[in-house]
């Protein structure tokens, strides 16, 4: 199947493990070696209703406005074989929620770099219920909050996006179209690594345990540069060349297993640590590990160095997918501000909890009304609580951050202008308000829920963008 | 049995979904695997917590991977947005339970010791790390010489729980430096040390015996820590050292005196009792004389020490700094290998009956013939005979 190396091993590079990743890291995917997929995750659960509020001021934004910027870099580089008579394709959630909108950008890439005749774009859509939600809940579906069990009508009126976690099936779908580059909206972060592998070894769904692997592979994927180094706590000291860090790429067999390594002359480390300290992160139940084409069981995911920076992986299992498909739905739910002041030596910590002692009785003398108010010492308690125990009285310095959160948007307005007059009417060794006043923003709170998944998947729809669209 | 932190025995990484955190933790070698799984039991997680997870806290095991995954429900603020917390999505959650405290056996406490921390960096300036190292000084001298100064002398450099932790933390750090060859143990101010801090001691005896007892393990950790660091302690003693202080001189491995030093066991005086301490100087000085110390909470001169065979030397005021220099410098200058595996003979010998003691030296005997060093020293001092 593959144009590169070794004999029947896809080759599925990670090139973006958030929206904000390095932009370079993909390019060092491609320039770096042989590989026949790049895939770039750019969503987070805040990611869509950002894009959402994007697409209500302008009705052609909603995506990764970096994407099309960093595929205009790429593109030359995927489309045109290289020394090994090699090509890459691209699958991305950088459709956010405009994908169509974001393919026609990707096709303007195209165009810019004289390849518009070379690069089929593929655009997946469906995964967006907003516009639908009235009549879904019409029609009975409750969207009951998959924590407490209320129903989404107590929040309706606040709901900024609706999406539900698709899966592979039309990532495949356009991938056997002969797309380039796919484009979808809120695929699965995994998804985007085992599609190219159930299009590339013609798995259907009913190869659990491959796809299970698959997802594993996606685990390991969708984080960036989380698995080969990065953020890595064993031995982080000793760690090379984080400056240019290889991104993990997967090398996909056709049983299922695969090897997780990065391209030669990169920094960073693959080994047993950095791949078991990615497969756990973010995990729940091991062995429930639910995804929209297969429910994964890594209990007895199996790691073996088979030389320097790779880890061959082995032993995840899979069960039949679930009747649902998870929604993320996000609301607004109040306002929010922090305001920062830094106390210092002597007795900085002690002087930090007067002013919030002085700043807690002002707001209730001001008869302000929050859901929440937290203060914390950044420099001593702000991470570990109380397990960092009492603060010693030569701690040179401490910041004091204080948080609000509240219904009433006067209110969280009224405390951003509380922080500054600390400063010459409160404790004393205080400084560090050079940033000015908080400014306040809005929640966006997640209602997780399910949704029966022929809802979804009746609406998914591929469309495959050419030279001829305009 | 020594207190170890989770961080030497295992790494973590932690996340969110929602208003729950996980945190997955990996022991670091494939042996403590049923240790961690033994000890870190759900309720553990929970009640280390306390107040920061709200809700419960589940547990899942990957054997294979000799790795646990711990739902933390509740333990985010909320999460996502919603949280005003630094760390809304429990990023760096998993090093706040890193910090937890294991009793583990002395094999195991030995082995991992440091594991999960950077050396020290060769050459670092003095006074690195200044945040683990509340009230202490660190120094680096030529050729291998660390000095560490207790540095409270307005508290007479009493010991309380940052400056024990402090000093643990940097002979831990410092005990696989390879360019390291003897540390020298001092106080600033006219006293060497007062024992330990009555003000904390006050404290943690109204906090209860739980608190009383961490408290007091980590002092004879710090023991253990000097019997156990791999290159030579030298306790250099100017006016007091009572108390803990006392047992801390005595837990080197050598001890000079500045004349007017004094040694003594004044709990009795207290109503206390020099416990810790007891086990260490029964070691140094005969046991009708300690027993007089403790019971009585005199104290005795250096010169009395000296003859005791507590102090290895005395000097007059004039010459102390000096001497202490050239006597650090002396031990720097022997044989790295031949001075480290004396010190682990020596002390290793401590419960062996003269056959164990015997069998150990002959091993440590021939691991030493075989060393670099050895070598070397015999070549030489052939070479100098053939010479004459």
């Amino acid at each position: 199947m593959s144009a590169s190396g070794e004999e029947g091993v896809v080759r599925i590079g990670s090139g973006q493990g958030f929206w904000g990743d390095d932009e370079e890291a993909p390019m060092r995917q491609v320039e770096g070696g042989p590989l026949d997929f790049l895939v770039m995750d750019y969503l987070a659960e805040v990611t869509m209703s950002i894009m959402q509020k994007q697409r209500e001021r302008d009705p052609a934004a909603g995506y990764a406005l970096d994407f099309p910027r960093v595929l205009r870099r790429l593109l030359p580089k995927c489309v045109r074989p290289g020394s090994d008579g090699n090509t890459v394709r691209i699958v991305t959630n950088a459709g956010g929620v405009n994908p169509r909108a974001c393919g026609e950008a990707a096709m303007g890439a195209a165009r810019a770099e004289g390849l518009a005749d070379a690069v089929k774009i593929g655009v997946v859509t469906g995964d967006d219920l907003l516009n639908r939600l009235d009549d879904l809940l019409q029609e009975g579906h409750e969207f009951r909050h998959t924590e407490d069990g209320r129903p989404l009508e107590d929040v309706r009126d606040r709901v900024t996006s609706a999406n539900a976690y698709i899966g592979a099936e039309p990532l495949v779908r356009a991938l056997a179209a002969g797309a380039n580059v796919v484009i979808a909206g809120r695929a699965t972060d995994t998804a985007l690594t085992y599609a190219p592998m159930m299009h590339a070894f013609g798995w259907a769904g009913g190869d659990l345990d491959r796809v299970a692997q698959g997802v594993v592979a996606g685990h390991l994927n969708e984080c960036g540069a989380q698995a080969s180094g990065g953020n890595v706590l064993a031995d982080w000291w000793s760690i090379p060349g984080l400056e240019r860090i290889g991104y993990p790429i997967i090398e996909a067999s056709s049983d299922g297993s695969f090897v997780v390594t990065k391209h030669e002359g990169t920094g960073g480390r693959i080994d047993r640590a950095s791949v078991t300290e990615q497969l756990l992160y973010e995990l729940g139940d091991p062995a429930n590990y639910l995804t929209p084409d297969v429910v994964a069981d890594l209990t007895d995911v199996e790691l073996e160095e088979v030389g320097e920076n790779r880890i061959r992986v082995t032993g995840a299992r899979g069960r039949p997918r679930t009747d649902s498909l998870k929604v993320s739905i996000a609301y607004r739910d109040g306002y929010r501000a922090e305001g920062t002041l830094v106390y210092a030596w002597p007795d900085a910590a002690r002087k930090a909890r007067a002013a919030e002692r002085i700043l807690r009785q002002r707001l209730d003398l001001l008869g302000l009304r929050f859901d929440e108010v937290r203060a914390e010492l950044v420099g001593w308690d702000a991470t570990h609580g109380h397990l960092a125990g009492p603060p010693p009285p030569d701690l040179p310095e401490v910041q004091l951050r204080v948080a609000v959160r509240g219904q009433r948007r006067e209110d969280v307005d009224r405390f951003t202008r509380e922080i500054a007059p600390l400063v010459l009417a409160g404790p004393p060794s205080v400084t560090g308000f050079a940033g000015g006043r908080p400014r306040t923003r809005e929640v966006m709170a997640f209602w997780p829920a399910l949704v029966p998944r022929q809802v979804v998947e009746s609406q998914l729809k591929v469309e495959v963008l050419d030279a001829t669209d305009r | 049995m020594p207190m170890i932190q989770l961080v030497d025995l295992a790494h973590a990484r932690s996340g969110d979904k929602g208003d729950t955190a996980n945190i997955g933790v990996v022991a670091y070698d494939p042996q403590d695997w049923e240790l961690l799984r033994r000890e870190l039991s759900p309720e553990r997680v929970k009640t280390h917590f306390g107040p920061l997870v709200e809700g419960p806290v589940e547990r899942f095991e990957l054997p294979r991977l000799r790795a646990l995954n711990f739902l933390l429900h509740g333990a985010l603020g909320g999460g996502g947005t919603v949280s005003l917390m630094t760390d809304a999505q429990g990023k760096v959650l998993s090093t706040a339970l890193l910090r937890m405290e294991l009793e583990v056996s002395i094999e195991v406490a030995e082995r991992v010791r440091g594991r999960g921390r950077p050396p020290i960096e060769e050459g670092a300036p003095a006074g690195f790390d200044a945040a683990a190292v509340e009230g202490l000084r660190v120094e680096r001298g030529e050729g291998g010489v660390l000095r560490l100064t207790l540095d409270r002398p307005d508290r007479r450099n009493a010991l309380n729980a940052g400056l024990v932790r402090a000093l643990l933390h940097v002979l831990r750090n410092s005990s696989e430096e390879e360019g390291l060859r003897v540390i020298v143990l001092g106080g600033a101010g006219p006293d060497f040390c007062a024992g330990a801090d009555l003000d904390e001691l006050r404290e943690t005896a109204a906090a209860g015996a739980e608190t009383s007892l961490a408290d007091a393990r980590r002092m004879a950790e710090l023991f253990l820590a000097l019997r156990h660091h791999p290159v030579p302690v030298v306790a250099a003693v100017r006016g007091r050292a009572l108390g803990g202080g006392f047992g801390l001189a005595a837990a080197c491995d050598l001890i000079l005196a500045e004349e007017g030093a004094e040694f003594g066991l004044p709990e009795v005086h207290l109503g206390f009792v020099p416990a810790l301490v007891m086990a260490l100087v029964r070691r140094k000085v005969g046991e009708g004389r300690v027993f007089e110390l403790a019971v009585l909470g005199e104290r005795m001169d250096a010169r009395a020490a000296s003859r005791a065979g507590l102090v290895n030397r005395v000097h007059s005021r004039a010459e102390f700094a000096a001497a202490v220099e050239e006597y650090a410098s002396q031990i720097a200058s022997r044989p790295p290998s031949a001075v480290r595996l004396t010190k682990r003979l020596f002390h290793g010998l401590e419960q062996a009956s003269l056959e164990e003691g015997l069998a150990r030296g002959a091993e440590v005997n021939a691991l030493a013939r075989m060393s670099e060093d050895c070598r070397r020293g015999v070549e030489e001092f052939l070479a100098r005979r053939r010479d004459r």
